[in-house]
């Protein structure tokens, strides 16, 4: 037994220190992106940042943020809102109705949905939303908040679904017993005891799903114009994460532009991180 | 009157789920249906196995590069994740008896599921492509794809060793073996098929990726990959270079319909060897 021992010293002592250094990763990230947007903070252009106009390359140059701030919270903030109640409702419906075989079958299928890349939610939404629109006369073209907002509700809403399910699925199996012993029908104890009894589970699902939102990329990318003006729903918009991901190529390294990308990273980071933190918070609360 | 009350939020919530429901299913059923007889006409064996042609490139031709680099940035990903997610859920359930750090690893564990894909990308961008010199390259994407999925696989893997240890550590430790052999003769030969579901899980979600690439592995034009810090071209990046500079809808329906293909292949893989993993369902 030896070669155990050995092979079991070895062992612990290699997975102790990588599970270190993923805990040193995360903790790189987060300094990393903190220290490439010190330059810009520290620049005597970092004022600028608290204003309405976007325009690195002129001189001298303007790096305002907010139309790309108030964008992805318009953006991800109505989507959520629209994907709640739909997802509120599937996920009770596949609670309450199904059983078994069916109901697993089911939520594979919801699951398979949230892993559908986002880009072909881009490319639907592209086909289904802005096509049509630029055919009204509400717009000069299809590209618009409006689009971005339910490409983005309807990517959103598996995720919902399945933590809410979840949630659903748990008290069903502390109470369904009681509740089928007092004669109560199933869409009774889904009002009644599952939506009353989860409220808080509702919101934490609610919170991850509004951060995936957020962070989200290409799908809203494709839909939402990428100009920096402020949120219409009409009109056309950017977010944060799409102009990060269409400037930075092009930014020369090192220069106040790229700096001041990082810095509207870090925005994102931290209001993401924040969420995070909320939603650890309620679930601790949840738990007892 | 209060009796009413409760009979209207009933009825409301009612309608609600059905209606919800049924909207929900027949959306599934748009997004598959529109993809695929979207694309008949253009998806044959010639898509698959020609490269881009075309002017502008992209409008006539097939895929294979961008399907091959897919293919290099998931495995990359992969194997650097497993690896990461492996060592650390088996810290984390056998060895470590430090319940503070415990705590502290599922809170950054949480927190990088939080960080955008987006973030994660422009960190590759200036670290590893730059800093460290890999170049844009399948290594670079492929190590930042691995970064972005780790959190949802050590999960997955921390909650399969779970639901053996339920069973069997008690048994086997009472035999008197120690932790490896344990991990070794009795976790890994049933832990296996999981760890594989999750694999192709993850695999799925490394390879609809597109905002991590857009900066660390992807370019709009690349034979097939030759080396691991050449550069390629990734799938959906293609679809968003066909359809953001107007080059060709009907292959970017195309090119969409392949990796829905891939999507399902996965997830058939996914749920074939899945057991441990979703025990809680099938009760």
């Amino acid at each position: 037994m030896k070669k155990y021992d050995d092979l079991n010293k070895f062992v612990k002592h290699l997975s102790r220190f990588v599970s270190f250094f993923v805990f040193l990763i995360l903790s790189f990230i987060v300094l990393y992106v903190l220290i490439e947007s010190v330059p810009f903070i520290r620049s005597e252009f970092s004022r600028s940042f608290v204003s309405l106009s976007w325009r690195p390359l002129s001189t001298p140059p303007s790096f305002g943020i907010l139309p790309m701030l108030l964008g992805t919270l318009y953006v991800a903030i109505f989507a959520s809102l629209i994907a709640f109640p739909v997802a509120v409702g599937c996920a009770g419906a596949i609670s309450s109705c199904f059983t078994g075989k069916t109901k697993h079958m089911l939520l594979g299928l919801i699951d398979m949905l949230a892993g559908i890349p986002s880009v072909v939610y881009g490319l639907l939404g592209f086909y289904i939303l802005v096509k049509p629109l630029e055919k009204t006369a509400l717009m000069a073209t299809g590209e618009s908040i409006l689009a971005a907002i339910i490409t983005l509700a309807l990517m959103i809403v598996p995720y919902m679904v399945s933590a809410f399910a979840k949630a659903f699925e748990r008290t069903n199996e502390n109470y369904q017993m009681s509740a089928k012993a007092l004669g109560v029908s199933q869409w009774y104890s889904l009002t009644h005891l599952s939506l009353a009894h989860c409220k808080l589970d509702l919101l934490s699902g609610f919170l991850v799903a509004l951060s995936k939102a957020l962070g989200e990329t290409m799908a809203v990318m494709m839909v939402i114009g990428n100009s920096p003006l402020l949120p219409k729903l009409l009109g056309k918009g950017i977010t944060i994460s799409s102009l990060i991901a269409l400037e930075m190529g092009s930014a020369k390294l090192g220069s106040l532009h790229y700096h001041a990308l990082y810095t509207a990273g870090m925005l994102l980071l931290v209001l993401l991180l924040s969420i995070n933190g909320l939603v650890r918070l309620i679930e601790r609360r949840a738990k007892k | 009157m209060r009796r009413r009350k409760t009979f209207a939020v009933h009825a409301f919530i009612r309608v609600l789920s059905i209606t919800a429901f049924i909207a929900v299913l027949s959306f599934i059923f748009t997004l598959f249906a529109l993809v695929f007889v979207k694309s008949r006409g253009h998806l044959n064996i010639h898509f698959l196995t020609d490269s881009p042609k075309g002017f502008p490139l992209g409008s006539e031709g097939g895929i294979f590069p961008a399907i091959m680099g897919s293919i290099g940035f998931t495995w990359v990903a992969c194997v650097f994740s497993t690896f990461l997610s492996f060592m650390t859920a088996v810290y984390l359930q056998f060895y470590c008896s430090n319940g503070k750090y415990k705590q502290l690893m599922r809170v950054v564990i949480g927190m990088l599921a939080g960080i955008p894909s987006i973030i994660l990308g422009l960190f590759g961008y200036s670290f590893l492509v730059v800093r460290l010199g890999f170049g844009i390259s399948i290594l670079s994407g492929g190590l930042v794809l691995g970064l972005m999925v780790f959190p949802y696989m050590t999960i997955r893997f921390e909650r399969i060793f779970t639901a053996i240890a339920d069973r069997y550590e008690a048994g086997s430790y009472a035999m008197g073996v120690n932790t490896v052999y344990y991990i070794l003769h009795v976790v890994l030969p049933l832990a296996w098929r999981d760890m594989v579901s999750t694999m192709s899980f993850v695999s799925g979600m490394a390879m609809g990726a597109s905002a991590p690439l857009l900066l660390t592995g992807a370019v709009f034009y690349a034979k097939a990959p030759k080396s691991l810090l050449s550069p390629a071209m990734a799938l959906p990046l293609h679809l968003y270079h066909l359809l953001s500079e107007s080059i060709s809808l009907e292959n970017a329906f195309a090119s969409a319909a392949v990796l829905l293909l891939i999507l399902i292949l996965l997830n058939v893989l996914t749920w074939l060897f899945g057991y441990y993993g979703d025990e809680k369902w099938m009760s």
